[in-house]
């Protein structure tokens, strides 16, 4: 077999890394009857799919939730909400303040 | 994706309060996971480029030849590989675990992402050369 010029994407026979890398990971079909006779892919392909393999276990372990996560994010939703009807009752109150505000210190009538 | 407990926890509960902010705004005809997953991703790289700068080099790895045997060997491929994915630009790593750990398509990932498929297939391609050659260079 030929060996074609080499960089850290291609491999000496020529054939890109990531042909390899998406037949590995993505399943796209790859160059079967080169790669039955190709040394350089077989290894790349070995080490692909080492590699993947890896992968898939560290996809697979599994998380623990802590369960204080739930308590703090609905205790900081609670807050929120509670600020809002807070925001909300002085946003509907204020108007009203300011106009008994200025009607019982005389400054309604100096306004006009 | 942050590698860190304490960051995970905040960046989750962030996550829920912002989610719950934005309830309004989330349009039915996207998947409701998806756009969770972009509100846990921005969170996740908001924290990711905020830290960048201060972030400490990952621990030295310990030489193969002092490792005692094959579990304790692929147990530590396994470290390596956390390694390799943290040593990701925060971009890339998002599209690497959205794609490697989380399994989402590349259209899910554009969504979470806010990219288009090429970009996400061009962002992947890269983050998946860098763990390649980590994982080579350590090997050898």
């Amino acid at each position: 077999m030929s060996r074609r010029p080499s960089g850290p994407d291609r491999l000496p026979c020529g054939t890109e890394l990531g042909a390899l890398i998406d037949q590995v990971a993505d399943g796209v079909e790859g160059d079967l009857a080169h790669q039955a006779i190709c040394p350089w892919c077989q290894g790349a392909l070995a080490e692909l799919e080492r590699l993947w393999a890896l992968a898939a276990e560290l996809a697979a372990e599994r998380v623990e939730v802590p369960e204080r996560i739930h308590a703090v994010a609905l205790g900081r939703i609670q807050r929120a909400i509670f600020l809002g009807r807070v925001l909300d009752l002085f946003a509907g109150l204020l108007p009203r303040l300011g106009w008994a505000f200025l009607t019982y210190t005389g400054l309604r009538g100096v306004a006009r | 994706m942050l590698g860190d407990e304490a960051d995970a926890e905040d960046a989750t509960q962030d996550a829920f309060v912002h989610a719950w902010r934005s309830l309004a705004a989330f349009r039915s005809d996207a998947a409701f996971s998806t756009w969770m997953y972009r509100i846990v991703t921005n969170r996740c790289l908001n924290l990711l480029r905020a830290r960048r700068r201060t972030e400490p080099l990952p621990a030295s790895r310990e030489a193969p030849a002092s490792r005692p045997d094959r579990i304790v060997e692929a147990r530590w491929q396994v470290e390596d590989l956390k390694v390799a994915i943290a040593d990701l630009s925060p971009e890339q790593r998002a599209a690497f675990v959205l794609r490697e750990l989380e399994g989402l398509s590349y259209q899910e990932i554009a969504d979470a992402l806010e990219l288009s498929v090429p970009a996400v297939k061009s962002r992947l391609h890269r983050a998946r050369l860098e763990v390649l050659a980590a994982m080579r260079g350590w090997r050898q």
